[in-house]
């Protein structure tokens, strides 16, 4: 058989036609299952000195979109991204999730969470385009209201921060947006009644509080004072308003912790004495920072409070090898010596805690304190001029140093 | 078998297994089902992210020539010393201050610029600040060694004024350290008096500024303290990168005011500590910006300290004592209630209703707050109802001056811009420690009722992103507009000569009081034609830690014609001094007491 007719052949031209559909099914199988390109990022895509847990929930992002891509994976890793404010990936992200899932609002809440830091006429435009999806979150309404009110459309505001009232039981910081709307308007009265209903609202925090007093310091008392709570109540209150419930926010709130929260947290336990929780968390900090002295300052701290004060002395000696420059190590130590009553030690600490940091005043009043113990007159004189110089408003100071005068000159 | 249909044969069906041109066409076929499948046809691009940061493009702002970079062309070649770049000790990232004055009595304009320091060391020992001269061919020339301008710690910002009143200017320095205090021996020569003159300030001060407090004739002192700051300590942003802390992570401390009790029998002078006494350290704050003026119109001058990340405090001052009425007068905190980043500071009719307004720059994410003054000493948050607010939302702005640039008669902004965390809504730089912090300046020329974004091309003002923190205007040509100094951290001093085209008339007005042989800082001057009349007060001290040249100049648009030129003098804010119209288009020098009326003052000149 000739070359010609083998091709022209019926049966060999069948064949081919079916290897040839077999090779097309898989090849398109392999390519939709790794598409090169789109879910790879170029190796910019992400800075560098990242923290390492951050690097691993990045590429375990990566590695989902890998496996199948789509609007929630991209999602993710947006919200990822957004959390530790790497906004430009966060937004790439989101518009590719968006483009996956274009009647999801998600994704353009987020874009318009993000941009109102940089670009209000924008952010508007994503709340409009989320409300065009889904108008049931008052939270959308609300921040709509606010950027509307930042750029100057008051009446658009109003109706908008109206419906978010609404739809949000009255929610305290809505209510203080519509009472400063109300104030623009040269509405005192009304502006007046929704800041008392917002600072009465169990829901308001000490922010809404001090807002909502400075707000209405301006506004002439026409009737009778505004019944504003107690200040004894603010104590009860938290430190920040919650803000109204944002389901799309979920994912962004899951992220690593920075290590002020940390730090803010940790110092709290052990104002409030709970000494082994502020332990944990001062560990927990250092482990995420190990170059932060302030948390290992305060963890030696703590070690003495608890009775170790042998463990805290020779941590904070550790720091102060460690970061000679680190003024607060120096005082930290100054400190633990003279609870063990080495003052002599104490004041050499202390000194070089000046040293660094000559306006350190808390070092200062320890080596007050301890030249009034040792009787060393000339030294607390010098130490009062000091602090006096640093904090010239302290009373308690003032009162103090006179008294000390006097003594001084009765026994001279 | 498959059948292929060919529309060719118009219809009728073809059995294309069979057709000669099958496996050519097979092949075609299989190449291209094959090709797409793997992606080759990009249904879209990795991404790119932007460098360019976010705000307006440059191809969407209107495009004008307003200043042109003269630096090198006149021999300044000041480049701010930020200690190491592998540092991110918070003092560096909020940068330092620079002045315009007549360091030698030539009448010809000097700069000075404030350098940080090589480390953040309280006890670093160096050169405190540049002075450059200016010779009479417009060139200048480093002064720097001969000035005695050295000291130690890391330094801020500067105020210029003649305190011991013998006729040349001296100079108090604000460190991240001890302040100095220098005297002038009127030829640029400056002898460190700090401790002879007893002021004692050993917390972080910023902003500082030479004022009258109690119109004894003799130039009192203000400074702002900032927070009260450990060295060393670790801050972190999101991503867990060290980053430049904020003012955020440490307490505020009180600001100060230092009296002075005039010169001694010996030549020195003395300051006296009003600290406590005054009131004005009874609330402690994070102060970086200042301004002293009769805010409330009842002839004492009162203070303004523009806090960082809290409510600003406005002391109204009763007789030598302050009361932070701030809350009450609507200058604390935003039309929301809000505190913010309250950084540099300017004052202006901004609002066309002929009361000064104040301005203050802020944070990326929230917009330089205009408060509108009325004739009370009230302020009211209009910052809405411009468009520089949101044209300003993407920038952290410090230094800010207003003058009229092309003289039509309205005031236009100018806003020294650079980020102190890494700009989160850009992709991150990798060519220079300070790119992620560098932006570009804004300039917002009054159009109408409200204010437009200028560009000034890639050699003007707003051309290169750096980041920039002191702005003082000085018309260092003396042309008749002002011209702006620059300060950048961590990088090289900008010198702008303003180019801009001028479509109406001015008049630059300096003044003089042979008495005390001194310019009269806090003066108010009013420009009166027929129909119209400008003021404005000679206050060298805003902006941030920086200092201007003590004249104040006027746009006037088609008025050629004037009546005359009242001032207030600040030391007798109850009289009026009437000096005859001078022509338009000219500098003018109006020397106290030459006027042709002196007169009671209303309520409304008092500045």
């Amino acid at each position: 058989m000739s070359a010609r007719s083998l091709f022209t052949s019926r049966r060999l031209r069948f064949a081919v036609c079916i290897f040839s559909v077999a090779a097309i099914a898989v090849v398109a199988t392999i390519s939709l299952w790794w598409r090169p390109g789109s879910s790879e990022f170029p190796p910019e895509m992400f800075p560098e000195g990242l923290s390492e847990a951050l690097q691993e929930d990045i590429a375990l992002a990566r590695q989902r979109i890998a496996r199948a891509p789509s609007a929630g994976s991209w999602g993710a890793l947006g919200e990822l991204c957004m959390a530790h404010e790497l906004l430009p990936q966060a937004e790439w992200c989101f518009r590719k999730a968006s483009s996956l899932a274009p009647d999801d609002p998600r994704w353009i809440y987020l874009l318009g969470v993000m941009a109102e830091e940089v670009d209000l006429v924008q952010a508007v435009a994503s709340y409009d385009q989320v409300l065009s999806l889904d108008r049931s979150v008052a939270a959308v309404h609300f921040r709509r209201g606010r950027a509307l009110a930042r750029v100057g459309r008051f009446e658009d505001a109003e109706q908008a921060l109206v419906t978010a009232a609404n739809m949000s039981e009255q929610h305290p910081l809505v209510l203080k947006a519509m009472a400063q709307l109300r104030i623009m308007q040269g509405d005192g009265d009304a502006a007046r009644v929704l800041i008392e209903q917002a600072v009465n609202d169990g829901r308001a925090g000490l922010d809404v509080v001090e807002e909502a007093k400075r707000l209405l310091a301006r506004q002439p008392q026409q009737n009778a004072p505004p019944t504003m709570p107690p200040s004894e109540a603010d104590s009860a209150r938290p430190q920040m308003t919650q803000m109204l419930p944002e389901p799309w926010l979920d994912g962004v709130a899951r992220r690593l912790p920075r290590n002020g929260e940390v730090a803010a947290q940790a110092d709290s336990l052990a104002s409030q004495q709970h000494y082994k929780a502020a332990l944990e968390m001062y560990e927990r900090l250092i482990r995420i920072e190990d170059r932060n002295s302030r948390a290992h300052n305060f963890h030696a701290m703590v070690l003495m409070n608890t009775g170790n004060v042998q463990q805290a002395l020779a941590e904070i000696q550790k720091v102060c090898e460690e970061f000679p420059q680190d003024a607060l190590a120096f005082s930290s130590r100054g400190a633990i010596e003279a609870q063990m009553g080495n003052f002599s030690a104490a004041i050499e600490s202390l000194q070089e805690a000046v040293r660094l940091k000559p306006d350190f005043a808390d070092a200062h009043r320890a080596l007050l304190m301890i030249y009034q113990l040792q009787k060393m007159t000339d030294q607390a004189d010098a130490q009062f001029r000091i602090l006096l110089a640093i904090v010239p408003a302290d009373r308690e100071l003032q009162a103090q140093y006179a008294a000390f005068q006097r003594d001084r000159g009765r026994s001279n | 078998m498959i059948t292929f249909q060919s529309r060719q044969n118009h219809g009728t069906t073809v059995d294309l297994a069979k057709s000669r041109s099958f496996p050519v066409l097979h092949l075609v076929l299989s190449t291209v089902v094959v090709w797409s499948s793997s992606g080759c046809i990009q249904e879209e691009s990795a991404p790119t992210l932007s460098n360019d940061g976010p705000g307006k493009s440059e191809s969407s702002i209107r495009q004008r020539k307003v200043f042109t970079d003269v630096a090198k062309a006149v021999g300044l070649s000041f480049v701010h010393r930020a200690g190491s770049s592998q540092s991110y000790e918070f003092p560096r990232s909020m940068g330092s201050g620079c002045a315009w004055l007549d360091a030698n009595g030539d009448h010809r304009l000097d700069m000075l610029l404030v350098n940080g320091g090589e480390e953040i060391d309280i006890g670093n020992i160096g050169q405190m600040a540049s002075l450059y001269l200016q010779n009479p061919d417009g060139q200048f020339i480093d002064f720097s060694k001969e000035s005695g301008l050295t000291g130690t710690g890391y330094g801020m910002g500067v105020a210029v004024g003649d305190i011991d009143n013998d006729g040349d200017v001296d100079i108090y320095l604000t460190k991240y350290g001890a302040d100095q205090l220098f005297l002038n021996d009127g030829e640029g020569h400056f002898t460190d008096e700090t401790q002879e003159s007893g002021i004692v300030n050993p917390q972080w001060s910023t902003a500082a500024a030479f004022t009258d407090i109690n119109h004894d004739g003799w130039l009192d002192l203000v400074v702002a303290n900032y927070v009260d700051y450990f060295p060393g300590t670790f801050c972190a942003d999101a991503g867990g990168r060290q980053d430049f802390c904020g003012p955020q992570d440490f307490h505020g401390t009180s600001n100060r005011l230092f009296m002075n009790l005039g010169s001694s029998e010996d030549g020195k002078v003395r300051f006296e500590d009003h600290s406590a006494t005054s009131g004005i350290a009874a609330e402690p704050g994070k102060s970086l910006g200042i301004v002293c003026r009769d805010f409330n119109y009842d002839g004492e001058i009162d203070i303004f300290f523009a806090n960082d990340g809290e409510p600003n405090q406005l002391w109204i001052q009763r007789n030598g004592t302050f009361t932070n009425e701030a809350v009450i007068r609507g200058a604390a905190v935003n039309r929301f209630g809000e505190s913010e980043a309250n950084m540099g500071t300017v004052v202006g009719d901004f609002c066309g209703d002929a009361e000064p307004d104040l301005l203050v720059t802020h944070l990326s994410g929230e917009m330089n707050t205009l408060w509108q003054g009325d004739s009370n000493g009230n302020f009211r948050d209009r910052t809405s109802e411009f468009q520089f607010g949101s044209d300003g939302l993407p920038f952290t702005g410090f230094g800010i001056v207003a003058t009229d640039l092309d003289c039509d008669g309205g005031l236009d902004l100018i806003v020294a811009n650079g980020k102190v965390k890494r700009d989160r809504h850009r992709k991150h730089a990798t060519d220079g420690f300070w790119t992620d912090y560098a932006e570009r300046n804004q300039i917002f020329l009054r159009v109408e009722d409200d204010f437009q974004e200028l560009n000034d091309g890639t050699d003007g003002f707003c051309g290169p992103a750096e980041v920039s923190r002191g702005l003082a205007m000085g018309d260092f040509d003396r042309d008749g507009d002002f011209d702006l100094l620059v300060t950048n951290a961590g990088g090289m001093a900008r010198l702008y000569r303003n180019d801009s085209e001028k479509t109406g008339h001015w008049l630059t007005v300096a003044l003089q009081d042979s008495k005390r042989q001194r310019t009269v800082l806090g003066a108010r001057v009013t420009v009166i034609a027929d129909a119209r009349q400008w003021s404005a007060e000679v206050l060298t001290h805003t902006s941030y830690l920086s200092s201007h040249e003590p004249t104040v100049h006027f746009g006037l648009g088609a008025v050629s014609v004037l009546t005359s030129v009242e001032v207030v003098w600040p030391d007798e804010p109850l009289m009026v001094e009437v000096f005859a119209a001078p022509a338009t288009d000219q500098r003018v020098d109006l020397i106290r007491g030459s006027g042709i009326e002196r007169r009671a003052a209303s309520v409304e000149e008092v500045p």
